[in-house]
């Protein structure tokens, strides 16, 4: 066991160098982002300006279903081995996805008035990605259920399996536009010959990268934020055990008798 | 930038996704310092 206090105590922050470097990366690649995605690529022929939104819109989309594959995967693991690193892992890609799905809807929806003439429809694809966001908050609040009682063995198989059905959700989303009608186009990106090109499809590319930098800079802090929060928890309880002890010594009379 | 058309549903998009983004960060962090106050430095493995 360590010492107390026998490393640095450095700042009390959920940074590192590491996190640093690539926050300072992120925030360059959001500039050169919104030079490329407003001014420097071109309009669409059909869309006009409103394609815009696609290099928000498609790369937050990638990256919640990216959360939702890493939250069933640490689900699966903790079912495996118990440990509390893919406990945290699960809870803190599930926030970030949900954080990312929110952002893809709505800009999704946004994006939906100019194109289609609607904010909203009952299309397959935008249905599955809602129910994928009412899954994922379902997810977070069953985490917190057993919070007060403590029952951590319980919560954390709840969590667990609900966890492990986010993925197949995702697949569900994705081949949502093969197997029903929608107003959504078919694959664009993720086949051999991609139907868009040039600086459209350089934009594209560097929004998902860009975005995929931002999320692995949210996905190690909140990591580290529920590193600390089960820390803080586990401190709590041993320190409210001490004081209930105390307390049942005090109130024991010296002698054994009055 | 020259009279771009659907201006206000792409500034509408962009700033809800970044403002968004950004302040979610910020109290992921503000969270982060107030919890590892309360934390011995050798249980915060990174710093």
């Amino acid at each position: 066991m360590t010492a107390p206090h026998a490393a640095p105590p450095g700042r009390a922050t959920t940074s590192s160098r590491g996190t640093r470097v690539l926050g300072a990366l992120t925030l360059a690649g959001l500039v050169l982002l919104l030079g490329y995605a407003l001014v420097w690529s071109p309009a669409d022929i059909v869309q006009k300006d409103s394609v815009r939104l696609m290099y928000v819109h498609v790369p937050t989309a990638i990256l919640a279903f990216t959360a939702c594959f890493i939250t069933t995967v640490a689900s699966a693991m903790w079912l495996r081995r118990r440990s509390e690193g893919w406990w945290v892992l699960g809870g803190a890609a599930a926030e970030v996805g949900l954080v990312f799905t929110g952002i893809c809807l709505v800009t999704g929806s946004i994006w939906g008035r100019p194109t289609w003439g609607t904010y909203w429809d009952w299309d397959p694809r935008i249905t599955s990605t809602t129910l994928l966001f009412i899954l994922l908050v379902g997810y977070l609040a069953l985490r917190r259920i057993d919070n007060e009682t403590g029952d951590a063995a319980q919560r954390g198989m709840r969590g667990a399996i609900v966890g492990l059905l986010l993925f197949p959700n995702v697949m569900i989303v994705h081949y949502s536009v093969d197997w029903w009608r929608s107003l959504h186009q078919k694959a664009t990106i993720t086949r051999l010959d991609p139907t868009i090109e040039g600086t459209m499809l350089f934009t594209l590319m560097l929004g998902i990268v860009v975005f995929g930098l931002l999320f692995t800079w949210l996905l190690v802090h909140r990591f580290r934020v529920g590193w600390l929060e089960e820390r803080v928890g586990a401190t709590g309880l041993d320190q409210a055990l001490v004081e209930r002890r105390a307390e049942a010594g005090v109130g024991v009379p010296a002698g054994g008798s009055a | 930038m020259i009279a771009m058309t659907h201006a206000g549903y792409v500034a509408s998009g962009w700033g809800i996704a970044l403002v968004t983004l950004g302040a979610y960060a910020l109290r992921t962090v503000r969270r982060g310092r107030t919890l590892a106050a309360q934390v011995p430095p050798e249980e915060r493995r990174w710093s």
